[in-house]
């Protein structure tokens, strides 16, 4: 799925572009401006300094430079992070309330008709066969040994 | 799709990979100005303006691809929800279609005033 597919419902919806606000965007980029500013200020000032202790003092305001703009980096990758985690938790609620169908029989060994554990190429989990993840795609159905050998990891929609 | 259109559908992670080559450019003019001096205390300019600026590329480098990454993410999973969230709604209504409530229908008249609309599960006990 990419925005090419995006409805038109979800365009009038106005859809957010990216997981920060403007505010926070705002902030990294005074951040990393003030950051490059301290830097150029620490050459400039070091280049013109011929004795050890100015030079030390230049040096200093350098290195604190990159290190607020590494801060202000790592920050703003945090605040995405939290945001993605956000949108995560919700569309895995949303989609809990659907998946009411129980895929187990009452014989431990095998699943219900329809409602096999499966997986498909490329992917890392495994899903229940109606879960929505994994319906309409190019899955194979999994034994549960093999499930235990392999690598592969429960869906955290469909809970298998 | 030609190398301008991706530059510009993933200009995130072409800004990225453009401060690691010139941050990598810096390191390596840093590295040889101070191997070239044996004064330290010309070195050290080299230091910052090597050294520093390398490092600050890089730290925007990585801040740019990693958000990149997360904002794909984050927008798949906030159409995922939309989408969701739309087909719901369409449901709800469909609904509301199939079943008509009666002005005087028994369940109506039980409902005590200021009950609210009926909820879907009453629409559906209904049928």
């Amino acid at each position: 799925m990419t925005t090419h597919d995006l409805a038109p419902w979800a365009a009038s919806a106005g859809l957010q572009r990216s997981p920060w606000s403007e505010t926070e965007i705002n902030r990294l980029i005074a951040i990393l401006a003030v950051a490059l500013v301290g830097i150029v200020a620490a050459w400039f000032g070091c280049s013109g300094a011929t004795t050890w202790t100015p030079q030390m003092r230049w040096m200093v305001l350098g290195i604190g430079a990159t290190t607020l703009g590494g801060a202000g980096g790592v920050g703003f990758v945090i605040a995405g992070l939290r945001a993605t985690r956000a949108e995560r938790r919700a569309v895995v609620l949303s989609l809990r309330e659907i998946q009411q169908v129980s895929p187990y029989s009452d014989d431990p060994g095998t699943a219900a008709p329809g409602h096999e554990l499966v997986t498909g190429n490329g992917m890392s989990h495994y899903h229940r066969s109606q879960c929505l993840l994994a319906r309409d795609k190019d899955v194979v159905v999994l034994e549960p040994r093999e499930i235990g050998a392999s690598h592969l990891i429960a869906c955290e929609v469909c809970e298998p | 799709m030609d190398f301008l259109n991706l530059l510009r559908a993933q200009w995130d992670r072409s800004l990225a990979i453009g401060c690691a080559v010139i941050a990598l450019f810096a390191l390596l003019l840093g590295y040889i100005g101070v191997s070239g001096t044996p004064r330290v205390a010309a070195q050290l300019p080299y230091f910052i303006s090597g050294g520093l600026f390398g490092v600050f590329l890089l730290t925007i480098a990585a801040t740019l691809w990693l958000s990149a990454d997360l904002r794909d993410e984050w927008r798949e999973l906030r159409l995922l929800r939309l989408q969701r969230e739309a087909a719901a709604e369409r449901e709800l209504q469909l609904e509301a279609l199939e079943s008509p409530m009666p002005t005087d229908s028994p369940a109506k008249r039980a409902r005590p005033q200021g009950a609210g609309r009926p909820s879907r599960n009453d629409v559906g006990a209904q049928r």
